[in-house]
């Protein structure tokens, strides 16, 4: 680590390599057991098995723990630029599908639906959480327009929205049924959905 | 988990004051869904794409429906068995969909290899997403906008995104900057 990523990263971050990661898990873990009520640094700290000093010098309290742990991996996954709007929605399905059926996406879901629930804010974190979805996804649809893939007038959000949630239902479904889906059968499903999207259903269809 | 319990609209004991249990209130779930997606002939795909996603959108949006939804999630997480209730419930939507569908071909209206999963994935994950985006900002759920909702879904559906479709097109009117 250079001076200068000392210097931006914060004095208080862990030194140990892998350790933020850990922890960041560890507490979206922590959360998925617990719920909001019962989340403490603590519990964090013994499950990414450092100590709670560690994780206090880089988190000063649990909400500020919890919005990085959502928004950890929030922004890789929807920051997708593969050069068409097609490759980016099959990139975007997938990387959500990925993400939704992995221990940590899951948890991160949970996390989402509990703010959704709640008759008032959590914490800060829940901002955080409104934030991740939304904004990002739609630099998609903007960059299709502009290269003339995709029509315009048409609500951004309805597509990546599509995805989006289709990709939890997806793996939802997947859950509830029990089944174990490999990689091949994530992309093949990613793939179906972004189709349609794509060409729609109907006969007059781009297809 | 108190805490939660107490700030939320709907506290775990409210879930289970009205569910004795688990498979009471999923068993209840399928039921509920069995009745509001009925197998509705509207005579065309277009009509019946509608019906069946304004339902599936405001199942999300009723408060109770989410309730039920939480609890769906909460046992999916703990990796209970569920098999009844799933083999239900995607028996259900598989029947509507594939419903939907011959009808469409009966009429000529649809020609090609459809996914069933991928439509109900879709009307399902555009529904719950919906919700959750107007939940996260604290807006409630408005029936126009829902329907508005409902009408852009149902256009990915049937026209894809095909640059010959007329712009300006859409009927949604002014779209929130943030999608969700």
């Amino acid at each position: 680590m250079s001076p200068g990523d000392e210097q931006r990263r914060g004095r208080g971050r862990p030194r140990t390599p892998g350790a933020e990661d850990k922890i960041l898990g560890a507490a979206l873990d922590e959360y998925g057991e617990r719920g909001w009520a019962g989340f403490t640094m603590d519990g964090v700290a013994r499950r990414a098995g450092v100590g709670k000093s560690t994780v206090y010098l880089r988190w000063p309290d649990k909400d500020a723990l919890l919005t990085d742990a959502v928004t950890n991996r929030g922004m890789e996954l929807t920051a997708v630029d593969t050069g068409s709007f097609e490759g980016d929605l099959k990139q975007l399905a997938l990387n959500m599908l990925r993400h939704f059926h992995s221990p940590a996406g899951w948890a991160a879901l949970r996390v989402t639906f509990d703010c959704a629930s709640a008759s008032e804010r959590l914490g800060e974190f829940s901002q955080a959480v409104s934030q991740v979805h939304g904004r990002q996804v739609e630099q998609i649809c903007l960059r299709a327009i502009t290269r003339g893939e995709m029509i315009e007038g048409f609500p951004l959000g309805a597509v990546t929205e599509a995805i989006y949630g289709a990709a939890m239902v997806n793996s939802l479904s997947e859950r509830l049924e029990g089944r174990a889906d490999d990689d091949a059968a994530i992309e093949v499903r990613a793939n179906a959905v972004v189709a349609m999207v794509l060409a729609g259903v109907a006969t007059d269809g781009t297809r | 988990m108190d805490g939660v319990a107490r700030r939320a609209g709907f506290g775990k004991s409210t879930l289970y004051l009205r569910w004795p249990d688990k498979d009471a209130l999923l068993t209840d779930a399928v039921r509920v869904r069995t009745r509001v997606i009925v197998e509705e002939d509207t005579g065309s795909l277009a009509g019946d794409l509608t019906a069946l996603a304004t339902s599936t959108f405001r199942e999300f949006a009723d408060p109770e429906g989410w309730a039920r939804f939480r609890m769906v999630i909460d046992t999916a997480s703990a990796s209970q068995s569920l098999g009844q209730f799933t083999r239900e419930l995607s028996g259900v939507h598989r029947e509507v969909i594939e419903g939907i569908f011959q009808r469409a071909r009966d009429r000529g209206e649809l020609t090609g290899q459809v996914e069933p999963l991928a439509v109900t994935d879709l009307i399902y994950g555009a529904g719950l997403f919906f919700t959750l985006g107007r939940r996260l900002d604290h807006r409630p759920v408005l029936e126009d906008e829902l329907a508005a909702r409902v009408a852009d879904v149902v256009k990915v559906m049937l026209d894809g995104l095909d640059r010959s479709t007329p712009a300006g097109s859409n009927s949604s009117g002014p779209y929130p900057a943030a999608g969700v």
